[in-house]
């Protein structure tokens, strides 16, 4: 069981959504000019990306120390599904009365929430060899 | 004989005075800074774009009156779904109805502040309602408070999900 190779996919992979998560928050704000300051900056982001990177590398690490490496092809749709379900979360949320714009905050949030689970499956096949 | 004429027309015209309501004070609504909320299950926010009349005089209450709007399309609850929801065909329908509108009729000294009576117009809906509000001025400037509900189904207002009485709270800064 080597925890070690779970922990840095899992750091790697939150990292990556982190920094894919930042531009993007920056790139939608600027060209739609508006601003989320005050739901949405850059702390939280990585802090949910690397939170749910480090979940889904739990949930790996879980397989394989039981022994149900087969699993992970399941544990995989798993992940995009729990993914998609969450996008209810940005939708349904109200946002401080002063915000400008509710109406374009789902178009920033939602792409993020598939941001952590695009990372760690992406980077997973580099991860299976390192011992 | 032109001394007689003067003397007519100046008591004709102290008479006149004396027939001659004096009007309550006008209260213009400092932009921006004032607040109309709502809140109900389900669903609370904000509406902006008060505008209107407001003439009041705590010492001249029959001369006082409201004659306010705000504006549907700048409903805001936090939830861009949830103003579309508010603006459309089968809620507000602020296409066709943009602005709910209130006229007092009535002004009263109440215990704990005055009450407005008149009629609250929301699409083509009219009630009487009574608002329970308070103010407190110094000097040139003021601050209208009230709060009252209002059943949204009166007003044939039909949304599954969300509450049919719904509490309104106004802070209304206004500057002479």
């Amino acid at each position: 069981m080597n925890w070690k190779k779970y922990l840095l996919h899992g750091i790697a992979a939150g990292v990556l959504a982190a920094v894919a998560g930042i531009i993007f928050l920056f790139i939608y704000q600027h060209s739609l000019g508006v601003s989320y300051e005050k739901v949405i900056n850059p702390v939280a982001i990585v802090a949910s990306s690397l939170f749910g990177c480090m979940l889904m590398a739990i949930g790996y690490a879980v397989l394989e120390k039981s022994g149900k490496e087969r699993l992970k092809g399941l544990l995989n749709v798993l992940i995009a599904l729990l993914s998609f379900a969450s996008i209810i979360a940005p939708i349904s949320m109200s946002l401080p009365l002063d915000t400008p714009n509710p109406d374009l905050f789902p178009g920033l949030a939602i792409p993020m929430h598939f941001f952590p689970a695009l990372s760690f499956l992406a980077i997973a096949p580099f991860s299976k060899g390192t011992k | 004989m032109k001394a007689t004429k003067f003397f007519v027309l100046a008591a004709m015209l102290l008479a006149g005075s004396a027939f001659t309501a004096i009007n309550a004070t006008s209260w213009q609504v400092k932009e921006d800074s004032y607040s109309v909320k709502f809140d109900t299950k389900g669903a609370s926010g904000i509406m902006k774009g008060f505008k209107g009349t407001i003439n009041f005089d705590a010492n001249n209450l029959p001369q006082s009156n409201f004659d306010v709007s705000v504006d549907v399309n700048t409903i805001n609850t936090g939830n861009g779904m949830k103003n579309r929801h508010a603006k459309g065909e089968d809620f507000f329908n602020a296409e066709k109805y943009p602005y709910i509108q209130f006229t007092s009729s009535k002004m009263e000294k109440t215990a704990t502040g005055f009450i407005a009576t008149g009629k609250l117009k929301i699409k083509e809906t009219v009630k009487d309602v009574s608002i329970p509000f308070t103010f407190a001025g110094a000097g040139n400037e003021g601050t209208f408070k009230g709060n009252f509900e209002i059943n949204r189904t009166d007003f044939k207002l039909e949304r599954r999900g969300v509450g049919e009485t719904v509490a309104i709270e106004l802070v209304i800064p206004v500057k002479k």
